[in-house]
């Protein structure tokens, strides 16, 4: 049966000394706002990251970043699930029960909004991006098959440290057509923190997954709180004004606290329509109204 | 009666058609992206499950008006999303489409909306802070928060020469006020679709520019409806 309570997700991530998400018509500089000097990461930068997860623990997912057409893609899946149509075999994926798919084959054609639907990240602060070149590794084949006696140079950007909060809503409506259940959605947790942690990849190593909630509404509730990524503040731990300047300078975790109150503040208004709520919160990440959390009795913080 | 709906969002993207390899957005919602946040909201169904071209909730809309204004000037962002191009069989990043898109970043607008038979229970979703399908901003990550306003008594504004806080669809007769308005833009956005999702009817709007603090005057308001809702003066659109 899938879900019938409305989720409202926050993830929060650091990013240390790596490309959050490239944008690859800009020389894959990091992408940003160019106001705020904020890091952004796109919403399918994150989808990726819970497949890629989902892959490795041996999930069933549509889109798993293999080479392949949607045409050759979908009869592999039709052998390993036994399904006909391109709507019984997406049922059978995981992605595309949380995520959507618009799908055109043949004479199927069909668009499904995914009840999970995450807003692109953002820093929640302003950061540098610094411009490295190195040496290549080997020297490129020259003329008559000749190796060449230089090595060529590569570029690449990388951000000295972010803190990036990534926001999104779990609809129950959307669920009863793409058939998403309670225990995609506990997936769907465990590999935005397990998928994080596990991109060691040259241009994301440090990413490192440091705060998870999850608000579920109580059955029959059809609001919701929003932008809850908007309603965390970045304190400096030093207690010293958290200019720009100071923002870019940010290179650590400790550096900095988050007050989690604006957010509390929300969640105490919505107080009796929240079932549950489900924090994960690892060690080195410290919060500003803590206790307020706690104190709305919905649930115990998990340390990781 | 006419309900007032505040929309924002981080970034928003209303596409333009035949922008294939470098998506242009409209600087607001079109009526036709207004229509279908109306029927997320009140929980109309499009039916795409059943066939992509599907846009049922088309039905529902009869005899609704709508109009829009900005709550603040767009502002822009270009950059790229590395998309699958799942047509072809090869794996390096140049088999990937990387696609420009012109988003609009914190967009924030005004609706109004008067008549027809979702008024009721579009109300009642608002006034309680309610939606059935999750509201975006043209695309499905820009997700939108939505603040009701209340509902308002309107009175209509018979003078030719007058002024208008919203988004000015150029209907026959309209004649904007160039000079005194400062400087507009002028665009031409989808009004209607069918239930398949066709495209029936278009229509030429003309906004302000934001450069300019004025108001936007109009001469001649030909067959333009405006209303006084509350301290703001209102340009509908045709009724869907």
């Amino acid at each position: 049966m899938s879900f019938t309570n409305r989720r409202e997700i926050l993830f929060l991530y650091t990013v240390k000394d790596a490309n959050p998400n490239g944008d690859p018509l800009n020389e894959n500089h990091p992408r940003y706002d160019e106001d705020t000097e904020q890091v952004l990461v796109s919403d399918v930068r994150i989808k990726r990251t819970v497949r890629d997860e989902w892959v490795r623990q041996g999930k069933r997912v549509f889109v798993d970043g293999e080479p392949k057409t949607l045409k050759a893609r979908f009869e592999e899946l039709k052998g390993e699930t036994g399904k006909g149509s391109g709507g019984e075999v997406m049922r059978e994926c995981l992605d595309t029960r949380l995520f959507g798919v618009t799908f055109a084959l043949g004479n199927e054609s069909f668009s499904w909004t995914g009840p999970v639907q995450f807003k692109w990240g953002r820093s929640l602060h302003a950061a540098t991006f610094e411009f490295i070149q190195g040496t290549s590794a080997f020297a490129t084949e020259g003329r008559g098959g000749r190796e060449k006696e230089q090595r060529s140079f590569r570029n690449e950007y990388k951000v000295p440290f972010a803190l990036i909060a990534v926001y999104g809503i779990a609809n129950q409506y959307a669920a009863r057509i793409t058939g998403a259940d309670d225990a995609d959605l506990e997936a769907l947790a465990e590999a935005l923190w397990q998928g994080t942690d596990n991109l060691i990849t040259r241009s994301k190593n440090e990413h490192k997954a440091r705060f998870y909630l999850e608000i579920k509404y109580r059955t029959g509730f059809d609001g919701k709180i929003g932008a809850l990524d908007e309603k965390l503040l970045l304190c400096p731990a030093d207690g010293q004004e958290l200019t720009r300047d100071r923002q870019k300078a940010l290179r650590r975790l400790d550096e900095v606290l988050v007050d989690v109150t604006p957010l509390v503040n929300a969640m105490v208004g919505k107080k009796d329509d929240i079932e549950t709520v489900r924090i994960i919160k690892d060690r080195e990440l410290r919060l500003k109204g803590e206790d307020g959390l706690k104190a709305l009795g919905f649930s115990n913080i998990e340390l990781r | 009666m006419v309900l007032v709906f505040d929309v924002s969002a981080d970034m928003a993207m209303f596409r333009k058609p035949y922008t294939t390899t470098s998506l242009v957005s409209f600087p607001f919602p079109p009526p036709t992206a207004v229509a279908g946040l109306i029927g997320a909201i009140a929980g109309f169904d499009h039916g795409a499950a059943r066939g992509s071209w599907r846009a049922d909730f088309w039905r529902h809309l009869s005899g609704t008006q709508v109009a829009l204004s900005f709550k603040k000037a767009p502002s822009w962002m270009m950059t790229a999303v590395n998309m699958i191009k799942f047509k072809s069989p090869s794996g390096d990043m140049g088999e990937h489409i990387q696609a420009k898109h012109q988003l609009l970043k914190k967009p924030s607008y005004r609706i109004y909306l008067r008549g027809g038979a979702v008024y009721p229970e579009l109300k009642r979703r608002l006034a309680s802070g309610e939606f059935v399908y999750t509201p975006y901003l043209g695309v499905a990550w820009a997700l939108a928060d939505v603040v009701y306003g209340g509902e308002f008594a309107e009175t209509e504004v018979i003078a030719e020469n007058t002024w208008v806080n919203t988004v000015v669809p150029l209907y026959e007769g309209v004649q904007v006020d160039v000079l005194r308005s400062g400087a507009v833009h002028r665009e031409l956005v989808p009004y209607r679709l069918d239930e398949e999702r066709r495209l029936q009817e278009t229509v030429n709007v003309v906004y302000l520019d934001f450069k300019n603090k004025g108001r936007l005057w109009l001469k001649e308001k030909g067959k333009l409806t405006v209303s006084q809702v509350g301290e703001e003066r209102v340009a509908w659109f045709g009724t869907w």
